[in-house]
């Protein structure tokens, strides 16, 4: 049963099966053991003396050799290790507990008590630890329970500072304000839905500062300080092997791998659990220079393509077509999954005349998206993309290497996508990335660059261009950054814009004036426009023609027009009797039943026949072919003329 | 169908702190009054940085009003401890917008769903089990769901799970925060028939925030328009959609492009001859009119003068326009609100 | 950016006094008597009562903080109890080794860092997987058990360097820097990988942003994205890794000082603690505070500078 495991219980479960993290558990688990039991491990008294066996080299009675006054050095080692593991333990229990205090009181309550505890953890940040631990465990008389305790207040302020983080964001949380709303006390409310977000990064740190606080004790003792002369803890050893390091420089051995191994398995744990953690895993965006070549897909199934490409539900068309801005034929974009390659975007074939506005449209996960970044050579790694053929603007990128195709970017075609604030790099001005897009696309002059910036600007409707130009990404409204990124769109006078979801997250007065210009755009510069939308209003209003995708699949295409009127697959249908009118206020909507397959659960047969009304037997026996509904009208549906015939599917909306 | 009021919003005022040191406090919202009615759904529509969620916050006891009255099944809950907090919560509960974050990612929903019982404590909490499995069932989930984590449901099902939380206490009213915004359109419009049927067959109303307007016309009986922490107008959500009065409603409502692209032509013609681009808009005055700026019948007045809330028909608008002497003749004389 | 600067520095006032206050407080801890453990155990009643007015010691503590806080204000940190030298002068002469050791770091570090994170973050595969590990095993290594490893090899072994003490850079440029390439290196290598880590982190990071997608799009090459766009979202978090290492040099040096013999704030610091002489601890504190203070405020102007959020903010 999937589910039933908490992501922290998942994390953890990820963080074991890295080979360097059992690795790590195995030593600190040997670590505690010895140094709980270490005359049970050690072979020999660690103090006992043997001046006839003075610094002999590793045997089979002492495995690690003797040291100066021929003492067993493994078994100084072992019982050396009580006492470091004691008092890094300690440091961290000190260090978790006062910070995890303050870091919630201070980042749950905010006010005074947030600005006395950002106060304490200045000053504690404003002293080097180590200075003040050296002062301590003088002034202490070298008690080294006082020592380590010291330490891990100094160690608290960073614990403060990332606990206070962690619940300030908490705090915000959608379900901490259902359970304030639900009357919930404070208290409870820490501990049972703030605090659980912070246990990941505080286990974390923890390691982290165990690391730490076993180098600083061993520092310590290295000084003669924190820890009886007479004891075998392992910065005396370290001191001891100095000594003799010109005649006998194995003794450095033996302590030098122990105190290694040992802050480095810490260092492991922290390290494999911050990257199990489930916010920690993102893709790069940045598309290699070489992509990967993929095996055929599992989930896909085998077509027989039909010469002119109808496979992937294209209007035929005349094999050359000059006044085709994009032809995509047969676009497969796969991804390495555990259960092997799975396709996202499954023989997919599209293609738009000059000028025309054609839109993408479908549900989340349809592929729409992912097949807008294949088209521009932007499938994030590990995807990996097959096509027939890929022709953009004349240029057949499909057999193109990476570096040809990165030139037609933003020369022959470009892109907007939908959140206008992340699409900017903070760190430069709206003039600076249009300048440097100028530069790299046109080879201007800065000058020339500046100033064909600030007619960019104003050509996507911005009024006071030089305000604009100075300012930076975070600055600017929604509306405003998406002006930005068409203007950056337009420095290389693209013959194809894809936009991706350009409006989604704009409201809906700013979504007409952005519509608007992008047809100003189409009409003043013949430019072609890809729109990918899940917004049937969105797409009635720009769209020339429209491509409907679900599962991976285009299942309709046709002029939006056609496509509205007689929808010729039930899938477009249900989403426009989706769509909540007006008119029919109090009715129930007529929602299809269930949701988009996943990739890997495709069938083989149509993929939509699960959720479908028209379904008939031979709907789910084998993949369903194109049909004509009219003229440059295709569906792949079996019932698609039927389908079609009935009347509108969506009430038309009356004129106001 | 009752007529009594169930939540009545007065004259209500929220402020957040200024940005900068010693700088002036924001005003979000800034003197809104509406009323809902017991089983009725009213729609708070209205663009970002309108105020709309805030005075969603504000209703449910998350933020402090800085002024104004917050009335609820006849109490005053303007401010509220923790007790007082725990008797509202008995009868009012909230469906937030984002369903990845409105479920605790590290507690079973079994958990979650039971928390507003524990709560109430007593009677309450006995046979939890069973009503937890009965709700999930109500909003079509499987059974096997209780014992499993958030992050293994589709948006859509936190989103049931979200409500049945909110249902697990018999609540009078759900405030509904960009409840569906979220959802892809099939999605939506499952979840949307699921509040509908619970409505009716539960009769608690809905306080239904969003962005769209089509939608909370859909859902709404009446309509309360914001814009920058103000009421535009408000009325029956029916006349709202087909005769707005106020010209920012009819901004909104000539912007919003409809399924059907005949339609649209015709409509995006009418709307790109009168449309004011909001690249030119000034700031909004500090008294007067907010929409000023952007408005295309602004007159000298709405510079100044703060427009009252004026009934036209069953409508109230907030517009000098509509104002006493500036009423134009075709509008029917005014009825008072019931 | 004026107004960030301004905060900083008022805030650096308060945090600064408490500091004082925290190093008196902690001399007032010393257990037994300060003049007893000057004296020795043999001195008499009256030798002991003449230190005690001497040091100021027969004065209720209050006034001794006050006259103690009023004196380091005007920039006197007292006088030594064993060499009877002025604190401030000591501290003068402790710095200028101190800070080459920090500086030089520092840099070292910075440089090596930023080279191999960006190279294993950009390549990756085995590359990153190589790097990533010597990283790890390198942050591991004890410093005090490596400079003897560095001292073995290079200075007893092929004698290229010498294995203790200071040249001061104005007697000699070459030997100042030969005196300080073990001491660097024993401190570089932990605080290089630190850094390294934080610069591989920060430029997968960075590479997973919005931005990175629009700027291929709009046909910037991937080599400008990467030197000019990655490069400078990553050095923000960079910056702040640079400075926490810088500030991990001062906890570093009183080891380090103390096996290369290197006559710097950390040897004040330990011969002062050994020997009871608070003033001159009190003082070598007050001076880590300090710089560990301008480190923090010159960590805040770089992000400031780097990062226009917050310089605008």
């Amino acid at each position: 049963m999937t589910g039933t495991r908490s992501p922290f219980r998942a994390a953890l479960g990820a963080m074991v099966r890295r080979p360097a993290v059992v690795v790590a558990l195995v030593w600190v688990g040997l670590l505690v053991l010895i140094s709980v039991f270490p005359d049970f491990f050690a072979p020999y008294d660690p103090l006992k003396q043997d001046l006839s066996a003075i610094f002999e080299p590793p045997s089979a009675t002492h495995w690690l050799g003797t040291d100066n006054l021929g003492r067993d050095i493994l078994s100084r080692l072992i019982f050396g290790s009580t006492g470091m593991l004691q008092g890094a333990v300690l440091t961290a229990v000190v260090a978790v507990v006062i910070g995890v205090v303050l870091g919630l009181v201070a980042g749950y309550f905010g006010g005074w008590a947030d600005s006395a505890v950002s106060f304490y953890v200045n000053v504690l940040l404003s002293v080097p630890g180590f200075v003040i631990i050296v002062t301590v465990a003088f002034i202490s008389g070298n008690n080294v329970v006082v020592i380590m305790a010291s330490l891990g207040v100094v160690f608290s302020s960073a614990i403060a500072r990332l606990v206070r983080g962690s619940t300030q964001a908490a705090r915000n949380l959608l379900y901490v304000d259902s359970a304030r709303v639900s009357g919930l006390s404070t208290p409870r409310i820490i501990t049972r839905h703030v605090f659980p977000n912070v246990t990941g990064p505080l286990i974390v740190q923890t390691f982290l500062f165990l690391a730490q606080a076993f180098l600083i004790l061993a520092s310590l003792s290295f000084l003669g300080l924190g820890f009886d002369p007479q004891s075998p803890d392992w910065g005396q050893l370290v001191q001891q092997a100095t000594q003799e390091i010109n005649d006998h420089p194995w003794l450095m051995v033996p302590i030098g791998a122990a105190l290694i191994f040992t802050v480095l398995a810490f260092n492991q744990l922290g390290a494999g659990l911050r990257e199990s953690l489930p916010q920690n895993r993102r893709e790069s965006m940045l598309v290699s220079d070489r992509p990967r070549v993929a095996p055929k897909p599992a989930n896909l199934a085998d077509r027989a393509l039909t010469p002119d490409g109808t496979s992937g539900l294209a209007a035929p068309r005349e094999l050359v077509d000059e006044d085709l801005a994009l032809d995509v034929r047969d676009l497969t974009v796969s991804f390495p999954q555990d259960a092997g390659e799975i396709a996202v975007v499954d023989t997919v074939s599209l293609h738009a005349k000059r000028g025309e506005v054609l839109g993408l449209v479908g549900e989340s996960g349809c592929g729409k998206s992912m097949t807008a970044l294949a088209v521009l050579g932007l499938v994030p790694a590990p995807g990996a993309v097959q096509a027939a053929s890929v022709s953009i603007a004349g240029h057949v990128v499909s057999s193109m290497s990476e570096k040809d195709r990165a030139r037609l970017r933003g020369r022959t075609i470009a892109m907007i996508g939908q959140e206008p604030m992340v699409a900017l790099d903070p760190c430069f001005t709206a003039g600076s990335a249009l300048v440097e897009a100028l530069r790299a696309n046109r080879g201007m002059s800065r000058s020339e660059a500046k100033a064909t910036a600030l007619e960019l600007l104003t050509k996507v409707g911005i009024a006071r261009p030089m305000a604009v130009f100075q300012s930076y990404p975070h600055q600017l409204s929604g509306g405003m950054a998406q002006r930005v990124a068409i203007a950056l769109a337009l420095t290389g006078k693209p013959e194809i814009l894809i936009a991706d979801e350009p409006t989604t997250a704009l409201d809906v007065t700013i979504q007409a004036e952005i519509l608007d210009l992008l047809l100003d755009l189409r009409d003043s510069e013949g430019m072609t426009i890809v729109l990918v939308t899940h917004d049937l209003g969105v797409l009635a209003d720009v769209g020339d023609r429209v491509a409907v995708m679900y599962a991976g699949e285009i299942i309709e295409t046709g002029t939006t027009a056609d496509v509205f009127a007689r929808p010729g697959h039930p899938y477009t249908r249900g989403l426009l009797a989706a769509v909540p009118d007006a008119a029919a206020e109090g009715d129930r909507l007529a929602a299809l039943p269930g949701r988009v397959p996943l990739p890997r659960d495709w069938p083989t047969g149509c993929r939509f026949a699960e959720r479908c009304a028209f379904r008939m037997p031979a709907c789910t026996q084998a993949p369903v072919d194109a049909t004509i509904v009219d003229a440059g009208h295709l569906s792949r549906c079996l019932a698609a003329r039927e389908v079609a015939a009935i009347s509108p599917a969506h009430p038309s909306t009356e004129e106001r | 169908m009752e007529t009594e009021t169930l939540l009545k919003v007065e004259d209500l005022r929220v402020e957040y702190p200024g940005t900068g040191w010693r700088s002036a406090p924001f005003r979000a919202v800034d003197g809104v009054s509406f009323e809902i009615r017991r089983g009725e759904t009213v729609g708070l529509v209205g663009e970002s940085g309108s105020g709309k969620s805030t005075i969603g916050r504000a209703v449910l006891g998350l933020l402090e009003p800085a002024g104004g009255r917050i009335e609820f099944g006849g109490h005053d809950v303007t401010h509220r401890d923790r007790a007082t907090q725990r008797q509202v919560s008995r009868r009012l509960q909230a469906i937030f917008q984002d369903p990845y974050s409105s479920l605790n990612p590290a507690r079973t929903v079994g958990r979650t769903m039971v928390e507003p019982l524990e709560v109430q404590g007593g009677a309450a909490r006995a046979g939890a089990v069973e009503k937890v499995a009965s709700l999930l069932a109500d909003v079509g989930l499987p059974e096997d769901s209780t014992d499993r984590y958030p992050p293994s449901f589709s948006g859509g099902q936190r989103q049931r799970i979200a409500i049945a939380r909110s249902l697990s206490i018999s609540p009078q009213l759900i405030i509904c925060d960009e409840a569906v915004s979220a959802l892809d359109l099939v999605t939506r419009a499952q979840v949307l028939n699921l509040l509908g049927d619970l409505q009716r067959e539960r009769g608690f109303a809905y306080l239904f925030i969003a962005h769209d307007l089509p939608i909370v016309t859909y859902v709404s009986q009446r309509t309360v328009v914001l814009y920058r922490g103000r009421i535009m107008e408000q009325g029956p959500a029916r006349a709202v959609h087909e005769s707005p009065l106020h010209p920012y409603t009819q901004m909104l409502l000539a912007a919003v492009p409809v399924p059907d692209p005949a339609v649209q032509r015709v409509r995006r013609a009418r709307r790109r001859a009168t449309a004011v681009s909001t690249g030119t808009a000034a700031q909004p005055p500090a008294e007067g009119c907010p929409f000023a700026p952007r408005c295309p019948k602004v007159m000298s007045r709405c510079w100044t003068q703060r427009p009252e809330a004026v009934p036209v028909g069953e409508q109230v608008v907030e517009c000098h326009l509509f104002g006493p002497s500036n009423r134009p003749a075709w509008v029917p004389s005014p009825v008072v609100r019931p | 950016m004026a107004r960030l600067v301004v905060r900083r520095l008022l805030l650096a006032v308060p945090t600064l006094f408490v500091v004082a206050t925290f190093s008196f407080l902690l001399m007032q801890l010393v257990p037994g008597d300060p003049a007893l453990m000057i004296l020795g155990q043999n001195a008499t009643q009256s030798q002991i009562a003449d230190l005690h007015t001497q040091l100021g010691l027969d004065q209720p503590p209050m006034e001794q903080y006050v006259s103690w806080l009023g004196s380091a204000i005007t920039g006197d940190l007292g006088t030594s109890i064993i060499t009877g030298r002025s604190v401030v002068s000591s501290l003068s002469l402790a710095l200028p080794p101190t800070m080459s050791l920090a500086i030089l770091a520092t840099v070292v570090s910075l440089l090596l860092g930023v080279t191999f994170g960006m190279l294993g973050a950009v390549k990756g595969g085995w590359t990153d997987r190589a790097i990533q590990q010597v990283a790890g095993v390198g942050l591991a290594i004890p410093n005090f058990w490596v400079a003897y490893i560095l001292i073995l090899v290079f200075a007893l072994t092929f004698q290229l360097f010498p294995a203790t003490g200071y040249v001061p850079i104005n007697q000699d440029p070459v030997g100042w820097l030969k005196s300080l390439v073990l001491p660097v290196a024993s401190i570089a290598i932990a605080n290089t990988c630190q850094i390294l880590l934080q610069t591989r982190a920060s430029v997968l990071d960075v590479q997973s942003r919005d931005f990175i997608r629009t700027l291929q799009a709009t046909g910037i090459r991937r080599g400008a994205v990467l030197t000019k766009h990655v490069l400078r979202n990553a050095a923000i978090p960079v910056a702040v890794a640079t400075g926490i290492s810088f500030i991990g040099v001062f906890s570093g040096v009183v080891v380090i000082e103390a096996i290369f013999n290197t006559p710097g704030l950390g040897n004040l610091l330990l011969t002062g603690v050994q020997g009871a002489d608070f003033p001159v601890v009190q003082g070598t504190i007050v001076v880590f505070a300090i710089l560990v203070i301008l480190t923090n405020l010159a960590v805040d102007l770089a992000t400031g500078w780097l990062d226009p959020r917050v310089r605008l903010s």
